[in-house]
């Protein structure tokens, strides 16, 4: 796929920068979920400008998963639960895992 | 059915009655997947255009029960085993595994799945309430689906859950999964053709004693009832061998699969007019 290694390799460095124990909140992609909508929620949820919710959206489309946010525990619990909310499959990770 | 378009009443989608009994029960099987189910299961009869004329003034359901029943919706006891994962695959997708790490999953599903799983049945139940509350002009062939701006987003996410159901039951698992359902039902004669092979199969084998439980036309439910098999899990089964079967099957997943893709085209046009709103 088009531009698959190069939104791969955003992705390697964006974890490679945090710290060991970080937490995380990864979106991963599913069949059903409209990449329009899932660009709203990026932008309206996290308050993202328009052009990260859409590199963050293709990512999760076109890579199978992108990190949305990273901090802590708790916040990232709050993100996972509001990412079930709206229906995408999101997990939290700590140190890349 | 129309998508949804901005007007000055707010987001307004069209559609006809048939099509909002349709979505009626399926977002009242998705609702009762998720343990709350409406008192009174809708039919064409209750809610159709005789009976929305007759009340067209909108109530709450706190004004009373309606003659009619419809707004008897009751809650199921919370879910008996909140710490285990769903059995039902399509439940599952909607309280996913919050990670790969089986203590951390199961503490996170204690502390959020009740939670998760209020707020999933509160839309649908809100979507459930406007479906039945449309008014209907006699004479009218469409009714307006009116949706305000800051219920856009609640109704967005709610489609996306109904979607997820339709899909698991559809086994859409990837996005080429996807592609054939649409490849499989462009021809829209599809579901008239399967509506009548079915028809004949069945007046055959009553025709020749064989008894059959198979019900005529295609079934939209997506409940976990046994008499709804859609996917590949009944392969093997013996009746699969009974044509009336294997055609109900096919037939009903035509109907699933189209009320997919209508709820599908739904969403984006939703969507469309709420990113806009966001540009502005």
């Amino acid at each position: 796929m088009q531009g698959q290694t190069e939104l791969e390799h955003d992705v390697s460095a964006a974890e490679e920068t945090l710290p060991d124990d970080a937490w995380a909140t990864v979106v991963w992609n599913d069949p059903v979920n409209l990449m329009s909508y899932v660009s709203y929620v990026f932008q309206t949820y996290f308050g993202y400008p328009h052009e990260r919710a859409e590199d963050l959206m293709l990512q999760v489309h076109q890579g199978g998963s992108a990190v949305v946010s990273t901090g802590n525990r708790e916040t990232m619990e709050v993100h996972v639960q509001a990412m079930h909310s709206y229906g995408l499959w999101a997990t939290l990770t700590q140190g890349g895992k | 059915m129309h998508g949804f378009e901005r007007t000055s009443a707010g987001y307004v989608a069209r559609l006809d009655p048939f099509e909002r009994d349709v979505l009626v029960q399926v977002v009242a099987d998705v609702a009762e997947l998720l343990g709350d189910r409406p008192g009174a299961r809708p039919s064409g009869s209750r809610y159709g255009p005789h009976a929305a004329a007759e009340d067209d003034a909108p109530t709450s359901p706190s004004d009373g029960p309606r003659p009619d029943g419809a707004d008897a919706w009751t809650s199921l006891d919370p879910h008996p085993d909140a710490l285990e994962p769903p059995d039902d695959t399509g439940v599952h997708r909607l309280f996913p595994d919050a990670s790969k790490d089986p203590g951390l999953a199961a503490e996170f599903r204690r502390l959020t799945e009740d939670e998760l799983r209020r707020t999933k049945r509160d839309r649908l139940h809100a979507l459930w309430e406007s479906l039945i509350r449309l008014p209907f002009e006699p004479g009218a062939t469409e009714l307006e689906l009116v949706v305000r701006p800051e219920q856009a987003s609640d109704l967005a996410a709610t489609l996306t859950d109904i979607r997820l159901i339709l899909a698991d039951r559809l086994d859409l698992e990837t996005d080429e999964d996807v592609t054939l359902l649409y490849d499989e039902l462009a021809d829209a004669d599809t579901l008239a053709a399967l509506d009548d092979e079915l028809d004949q199969t069945l007046a055959a084998s009553v025709g020749n004693g064989a008894g059959t439980s198979v019900g005529n036309g295609a079934g939209t439910s997506v409940g976990n009832g046994a008499d709804t098999p859609v996917g590949d899990d009944e392969l093997g089964d013996p009746a699969e061998s009974d044509p009336a079967i294997e055609l109900e099957v096919r037939a009903v997943r035509a109907s699933l699969g189209t009320v997919y893709i209508a709820l599908t085209w739904m969403q984006e046009s939703l969507v469309e007019v709420m990113t806009a709103e966001l540009g502005d």
